[in-house]
């Protein structure tokens, strides 16, 4: 099948750059998304591999031939829009068969083809509608088909699931991702939706202000993250983040975040050979913090309830540690009430530490 | 008609305003062509008293269509409606093909040297200045190409002057199409002109077919820009009919029967494409 490569790939609107200096390799039949806040480029970088753009500077490989400079036509990708951008003016049927008819296939094959992909995607009844009469589901899965049925070397789909409801974003990205397995075709999907792109990912490449932070599975991102943004961005509940520094006292090695000191002597190498000074940043995962209403082992730091949010199966405490308020997740019956004086502990196998100034990861 | 409480139907004095008022309004705007499409059946002497109904006030007669219009002024009205008809359809599909055109790069592309803002309004500044201004300009022009009392001429000054409204039409018609539909047709591959052809100009058909009409309606009935550049073979029927072809005095009879000849083509027109007329005049009220 089809590997994508970018190669420094630069581009610039105006004065504003969209896409900086972009280098990715997606894999044969590899699920890649591309995650990052609205306005990060991941849209830019997608129509950059479409052909919709041209890069400013770098170039794209299709399967190791140079495209940057093909129209889209001569690629063999297939996109899917935000607003799936079907053909108005024709009916469902006219929509799907549309590709194959600009390459002039027979018109009995186009006839079986269009069933074929219709049936696997179940809008057999809706091949004589118009666009308009379709719900917001139906018109996904026309899209969809739209690209599906001339079997492109990969596919290209830009934020497909934002414009469904709740329920139906859940069962399509189930249902994406089954379907991109079955046919093992190379696929780049954009999203701003965290979730989305650690259910549906083999790998997540995460961008901010045009430049990729980490690529990789989302185990990766989600237990290594490179970066405060990388952190701060997978997983809900986001990541806790306090501001500490480090202080020397004795043999003890000590993050000293005013309300509590933390012991991390056996850090101490490691920070002190990649901290560019001793401001810090703590950063523990909402699921690593563990309350209780004693102080145990383990347990640093005095806590005030601030709020109980349940969710059914797990329940998020929200926890006031002087200025700072941290998560908590918990998958127990929690028998606490807002006010409830408690103690707090974190997971020294899962803290992160951060540099404050360059906002890399040092643990 | 109103419903009673339990059903039943009531005529009320009041169900019947509206369409009182209706009638009185379609009174007021048909009466002027009422009476123009009657005196082009009166004998000239009927034409100077107020009388309205045919065989009961007046006998009418068919003596100005049979003898002027298409008697003695023959081969002159044949003329002046086939230059009409050519002038309009010919200068109105220009403005379309052209204004489509630009409507389509305006609403499209960036530009980046002079920002599509200034373009648009630069072009739609054109029709700012009254048009009489340019007359003498353009009899000039037309004089040093030897075009005066040509169609040619009075096409080229129809196009021009309506093409502004062409292209602003054609830009609003185009920006209501999401740019994704001929980008998905790029990817699914169309190269651009393809998915201008396939995709955007069926889509934009309804702007088309209103910037016609519009440029049709102004190039129809424009008497300044013929009446400057053309004095006999071009000549359209706003001409015969302002200069009511006369020696004598005001021969109301011919200017009514030029009138009525130069209304039963639009009216033709209008019946068969009224839905687009419709749409037309909500164009910017109701999009989409």
């Amino acid at each position: 099948m089809v590997k994508i490569h970018l190669e420094h790939v630069t581009k610039l609107f105006g004065k504003v750059v969209a896409v900086d200096d972009v280098t990715l390799t997606i894999n044969e039949k590899e699920f890649m998304v591309l995650l990052g806040p609205s306005g990060c480029g991941k849209t830019t970088t997608l129509r950059i591999i479409a052909g919709l753009e041209e890069p400013t500077e770098g170039e794209v490989y299709i399967d190791d031939e140079p495209v940057t400079y093909l129209p889209p036509k001569d690629r063999d990708i297939a996109m899917v829009f935000q607003n799936y951008a079907l053909y108005p003016h024709m009916k469902v049927y006219d929509n799907i068969a549309f590709p194959l008819r600009l390459r002039k296939y027979p018109k009995e094959e186009i006839d079986k083809m269009v069933k074929e992909v219709a049936e696997m995607l179940r809008i057999e009844e809706l091949l004589d509608r118009m666009p308009k009469q379709l719900s917001g589901g139906e018109q996904q899965r026309v899209a969809l088909a739209r690209a599906l049925i001339r079997r492109p070397k990969a596919f290209l789909l830009d934020e497909p699931l934002s414009n469904l409801d709740a329920k139906l974003r859940v069962m399509m990205r189930a249902e994406l991702k089954r379907l991109q397995k079955e046919l093992g075709v190379t696929t780049v999907y954009v999203t701003h939706d965290q979730a989305e792109a650690m259910t549906m990912a083999d790998r997540i490449a995460i961008m901010k202000d045009g430049k990729i932070q980490q690529v990789g599975s989302p185990a990766d991102v989600f237990n290594k993250p490179v970066n405060l943004f990388v952190a701060g961005f997978i997983g809900s509940p986001p990541m806790n983040f306090i501001e500490c520094t480090a202080t020397e006292k004795g043999d003890q090695f000590l993050l000293d975040a005013g309300e509590f000191q933390l012991d991390v002597t056996c850090f101490k190498d490691i920070i002190k050979k990649n901290a560019t000074s001793s401001e810090l940043v703590l950063g523990i995962r909402p699921d690593n913090v563990m309350v209780d209403r004693e102080r145990k082992e383990g347990l640093v730091a005095k806590a005030t309830v601030y709020v109980i949010e349940p969710l059914g199966s797990e329940t998020i405490i929200d926890l006031a540690i002087g200025d700072n308020i941290i998560k908590a997740r918990t998958l127990e019956v929690v028998d606490l009430k807002m006010g409830d004086e408690v103690w707090v502990g974190f997971d020294m196998e899962r803290l992160h530490i951060f540099d404050k100034k360059t906002e890399k990861a040092i643990i | 008609m109103s419903y009673r409480r339990n059903g039943t139907k009531r005529f009320a004095i009041l169900d019947f305003v509206p369409y009182l008022l209706l009638t009185i309004v379609i009174v007021f705007l048909l009466f002027p062509v009422y009476w123009m499409v009657i005196t082009s059946f009166k004998r000239p002497i009927d034409t100077t008293t107020p009388t309205l109904i045919p065989f009961v006030d007046f006998q009418p007669t068919l003596r100005t269509w049979t003898d002027i219009v298409f008697g003695f002024n023959f081969y002159q009205s044949i003329r002046a409606l086939l230059n009409s008809i050519i002038t309009a359809t010919v200068s109105a599909t220009l403005c379309v093909l052209i204004g489509g055109a630009a409507g389509y790069g305006l609403s499209r592309f960036r530009f980046e040297k002079w920002k599509n803002r200034d373009i648009a309004s630069f072009i739609l500044a054109q029709r700012m200045m009254p048009p009489a201004v340019a007359l003498v300009p353009l009899f000039i022009m037309m004089n040093y190409f030897r075009l005066i009392d040509t169609i040619i001429a009075i096409i080229l000054i129809h196009t021009a002057f309506n093409l502004p409204f062409a292209i602003w039409i054609m830009k609003d018609f185009f920006d209501e199409i999401p740019v994704e539909i001929e980008e998905a047709a790029m990817v699914d591959g169309c190269t651009r002109t393809d998915a201008f052809f396939k995709i955007a100009l069926p889509l934009a058909a309804p702007g088309l077919i209103v910037s016609w009409i519009f440029c049709l309606a102004f190039s129809w009935n424009d008497l300044m820009v013929v009446l400057a550049m053309a004095y006999n073979k071009a000549v359209t029927l706003p001409w015969m009919i302002a200069t009511g072809h006369s020696m004598r005095a005001l021969e109301w009879w011919t200017i009514s029967a030029y009138g009525t000849l130069a209304i039963v083509p639009p009216m033709i027109l209008a019946a068969l494409i009224q839905k687009y007329i419709v749409r037309g005049l909500t164009f910017g009220a109701v999009k989409g």
